[in-house]
């Protein structure tokens, strides 16, 4: 596996879409590899970073009570 | 099966609610509070999807009061649309095509949108192939200002996503956000599995370059956050 298939590849590898044998290939490149190691360190650094960006954006809570009185006023 | 986390459902504040209600499933609470009126299940309801819907709202309309609106008339329309769902899909899942259906009506009519630039064409591999042009960056994983400046690389993140065309942002948002799945996602957006992978490999590949560009390099690999 070269270079370019890492980053063509790494999406799938972290999500566990690739086949056992490319796994293998895939392991055993980044482990060989610096470079690679480094970029499916931040790639999946990335991924954990954005998991947060959640807490960016929060509904304030005086928003959110008057949503839900008008939600159940017209449900109920 | 529906994958239930009770720990991902807040509780309301204003009322204690029964084990047994938090553990039902979003297709039982919500038959409970539309086709039974019963009060509390309505509770549950709103209180697991309010904050996912605005979030997406946020993340396509990129406008507070916009946001609020579609979460009330995402709520109004899920009551009156209920009998359509005919569950082929995850009951979430079909919330967030409605959530997603009203923000891009509501983004049409905004006459503040905001430019967005495309990623379309991003291709980070250099002509040989070779990863130098986007490993040239070391390894910043570790960097400090990555857990000093927590919040504010998180905001970087925010704001560079919402510098992205919407395609980019949602699928960004409802996968490395909100956690679902390509398959939901493809569902949601209408699109191919592979046109939703390409789309989001691209936006975490640009992301990757925003973080390199922000923060220092460093030396030793660790994973702090």
């Amino acid at each position: 596996m070269k270079c370019k298939d890492i980053v063509d590849n790494v999406l799938d590898y972290i999500e566990g879409h690739l086949n056992f044998n490319l796994v293998l290939k895939f392991r055993s490149h980044i482990e060989e590899c610096p470079e690679c190691n480094a970029f499916v360190r931040a790639y999946r650094k990335v991924i954990k970073l954005s998991k947060r960006v959640k807490e960016v954006n929060v509904i304030p809570a005086r928003i959110k009570s008057e949503l839900k009185a008008t939600f159940l006023s017209k449900v109920l | 099966m529906n994958n239930f986390n009770l720990s991902d459902h807040k509780l309301s504040e204003d009322s204690v609610l029964p084990s047994k209600l938090l553990s039902m499933s979003d297709e039982d609470i919500a038959h409970d509070c539309i086709k039974n009126k019963k009060e509390t299940s309505c509770k549950v309801l709103f209180d697991r999807f309010v904050d996912k819907i605005y979030r997406l709202a946020m993340r396509i309309t990129k406008n507070p009061n916009d946001a609020q609106e579609v979460v009330q008339d995402s709520f109004l329309k899920i009551v009156e649309k209920y009998d359509t769902f005919r569950g082929e899909s995850k009951f979430s899942t079909w919330v967030y095509s409605i959530a997603s259906n009203n923000s891009f009506n509501l983004l049409r009519n905004n006459k503040n949108n905001m430019r967005t630039m495309s990623i379309d064409n991003y291709t980070p591999n250099s002509d040989n192939g070779s990863l130098s042009e986007i490993i040239d960056s070391g390894d910043w994983t570790s960097n400090p200002d990555l857990i000093t400046n927590s919040q504010e690389t998180l905001e970087i993140i925010d704001k560079a996503i919402n510098e992205l065309p919407e395609k980019n942002r949602m699928i960004f948002h409802l996968k490395d956000v909100e956690g679902l799945s390509i398959k939901e996602i493809s569902k949601i957006m209408n699109a191919s599995i592979p046109s939703v992978k390409t789309t989001l490999h691209r936006t975490r590949l640009y992301l990757r370059n925003i973080l390199k560009d922000y923060l220092d390099e460093s030396g030793e690999i660790e994973d702090e956050m």
